[in-house]
């Protein structure tokens, strides 16, 4: 059942056109990852779905539309991005406070568990404005968390915050997805994207570039693939061998002992093993790496 | 709408601001009712009742918008500016984050003049309800006004100085349109609730319509805006 569906999904900010008719759809009990560069569209169109900013066009529709917008808004969490809070209110009494706004009564107990599930229950009681930027971050996810929400939607969930509660966050969002939950992300962190995340959408200059999960985005740029050939020490490199293996590919790496090359066949592999053979080079060891995350990001 | 309701009345009484202007309007109101009190023997009952509650309302109609304005300028923009809007856009609908916030406000203002009345009550046992609800109505005018600066400006130091400036003009401009004979001052006149105070009883009606209107208007225009 799709939980987010979008159609020709537009926004535009007078002339400029930010989202421009995306066409998404995300599955129940999903980890849908969102990327693109910094002025993508990314918060923009996460800030559509959750009634923060209004489409000029296109239409929104979640939980395969069931229910009205007052009761979606019950159903989902939000972390926004830049999350700022009430300075003269601890973090229990946002989550008091936010729960109420929501229309579900949490107790201060409830309260307690959930920021200790984000790692600020010794927080509890202190005054938000006394909290760095992680642990602000921390408080976005636990409100984003408040009446146990079916989906969440998290604008950088984990830009800002220390490696251990990084890891403690993709922990908590991984069993949240096993609990049932479907999580909407964006993520500068490819490394977190590609390890949580079942489906990845990138998005360029306003629209959806490429789609799919991991391994649909490698076939599809299994094309190019990384060859590592580590060989024998030279001093001095054969000029044929040289001028054959430049040809073969791009983005070379030639370091004395390895090489790294990028091939869009995998009869050029073979093709660079022969030259070596050819030029009296021993090999000690070939391998092709798939497509990293990094490398799709970069080349959508 | 409660919850956003309770959490802008607190807001407003945990500030020091508010409670010397609580403050302020009950010692004045006190001290003209105990000072009209001294002249009961020279003014009649219906009248003492009304002189009782002319310190508050004279307060009132004088500085009534300056200090809903002083104290309440940014009870949208606030948020907006803050981006803790965007907590409450994703909780609840937008027209119940604006009523919420009037109410909050309007809230205040009630205690505020409970406050008052009740001390003029305690202290020379009167209390005119008709006073007390031309001083509410100016109030809810005065609040539903603000809240409109509110939403329509979106920067809160903006909407203090624009407040400001509108709290002193418009008892000047309402004290003009009573008193000229010129026409403009007569239509002018019909946009304030000056005039519809000294007419009295249903014209009061037309001050409450005003306030709905601009509680619609800032409903409106608060959907339309991204965040």
């Amino acid at each position: 059942m799709p939980l987010i569906e979008t159609v020709q999904l537009t926004k535009r900010f007078g002339e400029r056109t930010i989202v421009n008719s995306v066409s998404l759809t995300v599955q129940q009990n999903e980890i849908f990852g969102f990327l693109g560069k910094n002025g993508a569209g990314k918060s923009t169109f996460i800030n559509m779905l959750t009634g923060i900013v209004r489409p000029s066009s296109g239409t929104i529709r979640l939980f395969d539309g069931d229910g009205n917008t007052a009761e979606w808004k019950r159903r989902i969490g939000v972390l926004p991005d830049y999350s700022t809070f009430y300075d003269s209110l601890t973090a229990r009494d946002h989550l008091l406070y936010l729960s109420r706004v929501k229309g579900i009564r949490v107790t201060k107990k409830e309260c307690d568990r959930i920021l200790e599930e984000v790692g600020l229950a010794e927080h509890a009681g202190k005054r938000a404005k006394a909290f760095s930027f992680g642990m602000k971050k921390k408080l976005g996810i636990a409100q984003a968390l408040l009446g146990d929400p079916e989906l969440l939607f998290l604008d950088e969930p984990t830009s800002g915050v220390d490696v251990e509660s990084s890891l403690q966050i993709q922990q908590l969002l991984l069993r949240l997805q096993k609990e049932g939950r479907t999580i909407f992300m964006t993520s500068h962190n490819l490394h977190e994207i590609e390890k949580i995340c079942t489906r990845i959408a990138i998005m360029k200059a306003g629209t959806i570039a490429a789609a799919g999960s991991l391994s649909e985005l490698q076939a599809k740029h299994r094309s190019w693939r990384t060859v590592t050939v580590r060989h024998a020490a030279l001093a001095d490199k054969p000029y044929e061998l040289v001028s054959f293996v430049e040809g073969l590919g791009k983005h070379l790496e030639w370091r004395e002992e390895a090489l790294s090359l990028e091939v869009d066949d995998k009869r050029k592999v073979a093709a660079l093993i022969r030259a070596f053979v050819h030029a009296g080079v021993d090999i000690y060891h070939v391998c092709g790496d798939e497509p990293s995350l990094e490398r799709i990001f970069l080349e959508e | 709408m409660w919850a956003i309701c309770i959490h802008e009345f607190i807001r407003l009484f945990r500030s020091v601001k508010s409670l010397i202007t609580i403050a302020f309007i009950a010692g004045v109101s006190y001290w003209v009712s105990d000072l009209v009190n001294q002249a009961a023997g020279f003014i009649s009952q219906h009248e003492l009742t009304e002189g009782h509650a002319l310190g508050v309302f004279a307060l009132v109609m004088l500085f009534g918008p300056l200090f809903v304005f002083g104290l309440s300028h940014d009870m949208i923009n606030r948020e907006v500016s803050s981006r803790t809007v965007r907590f409450l856009v994703t909780r609840t609908s937008r027209f119940r984050i604006v009523l919420g916030k009037c109410f909050g406000v309007l809230l205040f203002w009630l205690c505020c003049m409970l406050v008052t009345f009740g001390t003029v009550l305690a202290s020379v046992h009167t209390f005119d309800v008709k006073t007390f609800l031309e001083c509410m109505s100016m109030l809810v005018y005065s609040v539903s006004l603000c809240l409109l600066l509110s939403v329509l400006i979106a920067r809160p130091s903006y909407t203090m100085f624009g407040g400001i400036i509108l709290g002193l003009f418009l008892p000047i401009l309402g004290i003009w349109t009573l008193a000229s004979s010129q026409p403009a001052a007569k239509w002018i006149g019909y946009l304030l609730p000056y005039a519809y105070l000294e007419k009295g009883e249903a014209y009061i009606g037309v001050i409450w319509l005003y306030a709905l209107l601009f509680l619609a208007t800032s409903a409106l225009l608060f959907q339309r805006r991204d965040f």
